[in-house]
């Protein structure tokens, strides 16, 4: 990994292992110091307690793109140790521009199955499931194979390690939904429903009637259990020195690593782990500034959901306060950022995004599944130059009745790109439908030809 | 005719979960490896050793992607052209392969380039959902391999070995492809 000017005492942690050579089998993970904590943990080494409280001093926030703080969800567990719990890790990663989780999964898949085995450990749960998305066909595979390996080693099962302590773990394979994303429709699917949202209350899955089978349940993302193993290694105060500490809501603003995804025009597009709280454009300079030396015309900060940053603000600082300051409607999310330089046409670009949510809807809550296969014709006929003088007030009427009017936040997601690209960038829209032609010419996407990074 | 084979892996899931319904999906899975598709008879066979309705099995079957009631190719190839990609020009790529295999499709819809070839050998679905390797687009699927980083000539040479492949296996299942190594962990992480 490249050693990078906006942190340069930062060693990169979850991603240390990759690059080397068979780095998934368990003979490379434990050569690297791999499942020490683990055993520290059911060795007695440790008590449930430290951990939860070595967690809470770590301020570690939920990578999966709400941003909960991890120790806070541990903390609405019913007390009452007579349900059984469940330890779900969610690896149904599909939101746009994020391609880290598969990377752990298919490359690291024992740091991931750790950090669940002593997440489940914690909140003192007996099963895991590893719910991994159906496109991950290697992933899966291998995460198998990691799971038959640490069963081998004693590292899973009955008695483990002389302890007393029995744990189980599952891969559990969606098959292509991304509302499975989503707790409540991951839920579902994972109890044999079709995979749509569910009205709340219960608010969380950790609570009895919430969680997986009606039993408390708790969920994390692949990327945040993989934290775990060094929170415990370096101590949660440590930990807590890396990235940006600065109170900002229901925890810290972003304290940690993060595997930032970057995709799109770029000279080197990849994945790279930074503290949180890294500005835009160091991440841009990190992966090699903008294709051909062009500008910078728009950045999507946290995946699909979130709005769209301009030229002007790259210097916002990538974490969980300070994206939400820009706007309401710009978000952390999956920290995964696509860069569109000044070539590109906004409703060309928007209109991939739009259809991407009228296709991903479930189908639960008629203003999002209605609404958003509005939305996206509606693009589509400004795009082909079939656009109306009304069209865009239609758009902002449709953003206004679908936002906040549907069981998740699903709702948000469909309009929130849309929101801003009407507010930051009319003209575009405007020329379309006057002109009946695109300002980008013939190729809206700022690329002529297919142009793999390598 | 369900082979025992599966019945017993539709067993097996049954008992791997603390409720028989979860082994909806798993048992899916086990029907279309065998099968090719989602048959009626495979559905009753899952309802029947589930204790569940018919229904309960159909209705999460026709709610996810991954899992079909009419025959597909042997070969599923997925294009992403979600905008990471489409800013590497998956447009053009979707394209190209749609017309390498011979598909028609000028429809708006994104829906309307779906396709299977008449020889039965690939199915064409340029897909929406994101497929997480943004980074190393442009990028194909071919059940369930990824394809990264992808030029004409490598996709020439793709589609050239699977078709290779199909015509040496007339029937039966049809082994994955085997160039266009997944780039490993050295080229994906950025040195």
């Amino acid at each position: 990994m490249v050693t990078m000017e906006a942190a340069p005492d930062f060693t990169p942690m979850l991603t240390a292992n990759l690059g080397k050579a068979g780095a998934w089998t368990l003979d490379s993970y434990l050569k690297s110091g791999g499942y020490e904590q683990w055993k520290r943990a059911v060795g007695g080494g440790i008590s449930r307690e430290a951990i939860t409280d070595e967690v809470k001093k770590s301020g570690i926030r939920g990578r999966g793109g709400a941003g909960f703080p991890m120790a806070m969800k541990w903390g609405t567990l019913p007390p009452d140790p007579k349900y059984p719990r469940y330890m779900v890790v969610n690896g149904d990663e599909s939101e746009p521009g994020t391609c880290h989780d598969r990377f752990l999964v298919e490359e690291d898949p024992h740091l991931v199955l750790e950090g669940a085995m002593l997440c489940a450990y914690a909140v003192n749960s007996h099963r895991i499931f590893l719910y991994l998305r159906g496109e991950f066909g290697l992933g899966a595979e291998r995460m198998a194979a990691a799971i038959n390996a640490a069963y081998d080693r004693g590292l899973l099962g009955k008695n483990i390690l002389g302890s007393g302590y029995y744990l189980e773990a599952d891969v559990y394979r969606g098959a292509g939904a991304y509302i499975c994303g989503e707790e409540t429709a991951l839920i579902q699917s994972l109890n044999g429903y079709r995979g749509i949202t569910r009205l709340k209350p219960p608010y969380f899955p950790t609570t009895v009637g919430g969680g997986a089978w009606g039993m408390p349940t708790v969920m994390q993302n692949v990327q945040t259990v993989a934290n775990l193993p060094f929170i415990l290694k370096m101590g949660g105060e440590e930990y807590a020195k890396i990235g940006n500490p600065a109170p900002a809501g229901p925890g810290p603003a972003g304290t940690g690593p993060m595997i930032f995804s970057i995709s799109g025009h770029v000279n080197r597009p990849g994945n790279y782990e930074l503290p949180l709280g890294v500005t835009v454009r160091e991440l841009i300079a990190a992966a090699g500034g903008v294709l051909g030396g062009k500008k910078v015309k728009a950045v999507i900060p946290g995946g699909g959901t979130s709005a769209w940053l301009t030229a002007d603000q790259l210097d916002t600082r990538m974490d969980f306060a300070n994206v939400p300051a820009v706007g309401f409607g710009y978000i952390l999310g999956t920290a995964s950022m696509t860069v569109m330089s000044e070539d590109v046409c906004v409703p060309h670009c928007l209109s991939k995004i739009s259809y991407f949510y009228h296709h991903e809807s479930c189908g639960e809550c008629t203003p999002c599944r209605e609404g958003g296969a509005w939305m996206y014709k509606t693009l589509r006929r400004v795009i082909n130059g079939a656009g109306r003088p009304d069209d865009l007030s239609l758009l902002m009427d449709l953003c206004n009745n679908i936002e906040g009017k549907t069981l998740c936040a699903f709702g948000y997601s469909v309009t929130w790109p849309v929101r801003w690209a009407l507010k930051l960038w009319p003209e575009e829209f405007e020329y379309h439908i006057r002109e009946g032609k695109c300002p980008a010419g013939d190729h809206p996407f700022g690329v002529t030809d297919l142009t793999p990074a390598v | 005719m369900i082979s025992e084979q599966t019945r017993s892996r539709i067993l097996k899931a049954r008992d791997s979960f603390p409720h028989r319904r979860s082994a909806i999906l798993p048992s899916l899975y086990a029907v279309q490896e065998e099968v090719g598709h989602l048959s009626e008879e495979g559905i009753d066979v899952i309802a029947e050793v589930l204790d569940l309705h018919a229904t309960d099995v159909f209705q999460v079957a026709s709610f996810y992607s991954l899992v079909h009631t009419d025959p597909w190719g042997k070969y599923l190839i997925e294009v992403c052209i979600n905008l990471p990609c489409a800013l590497r020009g998956a447009d053009t790529l979707a394209k190209y392969v749609q017309t390498k295999l011979g598909l028609d499709g000028d429809g708006e819809d994104h829906e309307a380039h779906e396709g299977t070839t008449s020889d039965g050998v690939f199915t064409f679905r340029p897909t929406i959902e994101c497929l997480a390797a943004c980074s190393w687009a442009p990028m194909m699927q071919v059940n369930q391999r990824y394809f990264e980083n992808l030029t004409q000539e490598k996709v020439d040479q793709i589609l050239d070995q699977l078709r290779e492949l199909a015509t040496r296996y007339p029937t039966g299942p049809v082994p994955g492809p085997e160039i266009g190594k997944l780039p490993d962990a050295t080229e994906r992480v950025q040195q």
